[in-house]
């Protein structure tokens, strides 16, 4: 099968693709929705705990093989149909037991996923900060040519 | 437990040296913006560093150039380092738990940068 980090980096995509989504449409949402109204008055800074929508889908994608791991149900039951809302676990599981090789690709591509999913989240912060920075300098800029000027 | 170290254990002690490497510059510089901008990078750099080799060679090969990378071949038939690095649940938490103090860390510096932008010392 494949590893538990393939399920999981699926889950972060799908995870980054919703935080994606959210962070575009942040003021509309934090303007006309309660729950994220809510949010917004607890902290104005909450959209950079976004990481953890990232990690609730990721773990979302794990839930079959904790099931298994802990002993409530065993392998056959977590590859029935049922648990293809856990990102087409049971179909990727049946895909890998028809073409050994999958197995391989599926944990490069997880792997690849995790690792670029990983650095893009630090990037972002990184983009966040310099343009915090910049926005300062040209305001600081704008003051002193109003007080030179006045 | 396997009698070598896995790849994933020689990136989990490479991720917790740059880690080391990283919170000392943190420290060391903390008035430099780009150290803490980018030092966070540093882990990601050491461990691919360390499991490089993995990727190429047999789980069982040994050369002694490949001290290069970080010590591998030393690493590789460790008692201990397989003892602490040897599983790989182990290694995911513990570098779980370390990226997690990087995110919290940039989390921290953007909230300092939107209330003060980047003259005090963060």
């Amino acid at each position: 099968m494949p590893e538990k980090h393939f399920y999981f980096s699926i889950g972060a995509a799908v995870g980054s693709g919703v935080s994606y989504l959210i962070g575009k449409n942040r003021h509309k949402l934090q303007s006309q929705v309660n729950i994220f109204k809510a949010i917004n008055n607890k902290s104005r800074h909450w959209f950079l705990y976004f990481p953890i929508l990232i990690f609730v889908f990721g773990i979302w994608g794990l839930i079959p093989d904790i099931i298994h791991a802990s002993g409530l149900l065993s392998k056959e039951i977590t590859r029935g149909g049922l648990f293809d809302i856990f990102f087409f676990h049971s179909f990727f599981e049946q895909l890998e037991d028809t073409n050994k090789e999958l197995d391989q690709i599926f944990n490069w591509i997880g792997q690849a996923i995790l690792v670029s999913m990983s650095l893009g989240v630090m990037v972002f912060y990184i983009k966040i900060v310099k343009k915090i920075i910049k926005r300062h300098e040209n305001n600081k800029l704008n003051e002193s040519s109003h007080t030179e000027n006045s | 437990m396997n009698d070598y170290l896995t790849g994933a254990g020689h990136f989990g002690i490479g991720f917790t040296l740059g880690f080391l490497i990283m919170l000392l510059l943190y420290k060391v510089k903390k008035h430099n913006l780009k150290v803490q901008l980018y030092a966070a990078f540093i882990p990601f750099i050491t461990g691919f560093i360390a499991s490089l080799p993995y990727l190429f060679l047999d789980a069982e090969s040994s050369f002694l150039w490949l001290n290069l990378f970080l010590f591998y071949d030393f690493l590789h038939f460790n008692e201990v380092a397989i003892s602490l690095f040897g599983s790989l649940h182990l290694v995911t938490f513990i570098c779980g738990l370390m990226y997690l103090y990087i995110l919290m860390r940039y989390i921290a510096l953007v909230k300092h940068c939107r209330r003060y932008g980047w003259r005090r010392v963060f």
